[in-house]
């Protein structure tokens, strides 16, 4: 047990894992304000955030210049509260996989609490990419564009699923770890 | 389902033999020896069953019985 809560890679994760949820939050809150300030003053944001950079949602280009960002704002508020979303979504994961990281610093890792995080893990990582790819999905029907196809993140589903299927071998440790401590 | 309960602290007073006594002859901690007398365990190593019939002189029986559930 001493090897585990001394394991520098479980250091390391702790914190990779807490800077990751305070860079998602930060961005939750950025997003967020981007998409009061579309919603309050379309044409002031336009002209204070376009560098000449075609704004980009999930590979689909929104606006190309001012001139279009206009026109464009449902698409553009849509696609700022979709990104908002994803990144409160993936820093709730950080932050439950810093709390898994964490009890198995204190105690045994196998604990129904952390079954019930690392389903939780599985969960937002199938929900994550099912949201990104509904909101593109939005955007390219106000948009009314057809030539882009739009593509969900299987890769994510897939490790979501994995995760989910990993909650219940730990459910399992979780059993075996309750007959180990009732042993004498 | 019934449950196993343990009588360790009656065979105990019977051979008036104190928990750190009994600790040091079977080489089991006190917090373990503790848990079996209160019935806090859920398992039994036969070797320290064994130890412990050989430091107190008596059979499993003596230290286990099957209570069976008041509900049937």
């Amino acid at each position: 047990m001493n090897r585990l809560k001394n394991s520098k890679l479980l250091k390391f994760g702790k914190l990779a894992t807490r800077i990751v949820e305070i860079f998602c939050w930060l961005g939750v809150a950025l997003t967020l304000i981007c998409a009061v300030a579309c919603m309050v003053n379309g044409d002031w944001t336009a002209e204070h955030m376009l560098t000449g950079e075609p704004i980009r949602f999930n590979d689909l280009t929104i606006a190309d210049s001012a001139e279009t960002f206009g026109t464009v704002l449902p698409v553009v508020i849509t696609a700022l509260l979709g990104g908002c979303i994803s990144l409160a979504l993936t820093a709730i994961m950080f932050h439950t996989m810093h709390r898994v990281l964490a009890s198995a610093q204190t105690g045994s890792p196998f604990q129904s609490a952390n079954v019930r995080r690392i389903e939780r893990i599985g969960w937002l990582a199938i929900i994550s990419p099912i949201v990104g790819w509904a909101l593109t999905l939005l955007c390219k029907f106000i948009l009314g564009d057809t030539m882009v196809d739009p593509s969900l993140d299987i890769t994510g589903l897939a490790m979501g699923l994995m995760v989910l299927i990993l909650s219940r071998f730990f459910a399992y440790g979780v059993s075996l770890q309750n007959d180990v401590d009732g042993l004498v | 389902m019934g449950k196993i309960i343990l009588h360790l602290d009656r065979v105990m007073v019977e051979r008036k033999m104190s928990l750190n006594e009994l600790s040091e002859k079977v080489g089991v901690s006190n917090v373990n020896l503790s848990k079996l007398k209160n019935n806090k365990v859920t398992a039994i190593r036969f070797s320290t069953l064994e130890a412990i019939c050989d430091a107190l002189h008596c059979q499993p029986g003596d230290l286990m019985e099957y209570r069976e559930d008041e509900q049937g």
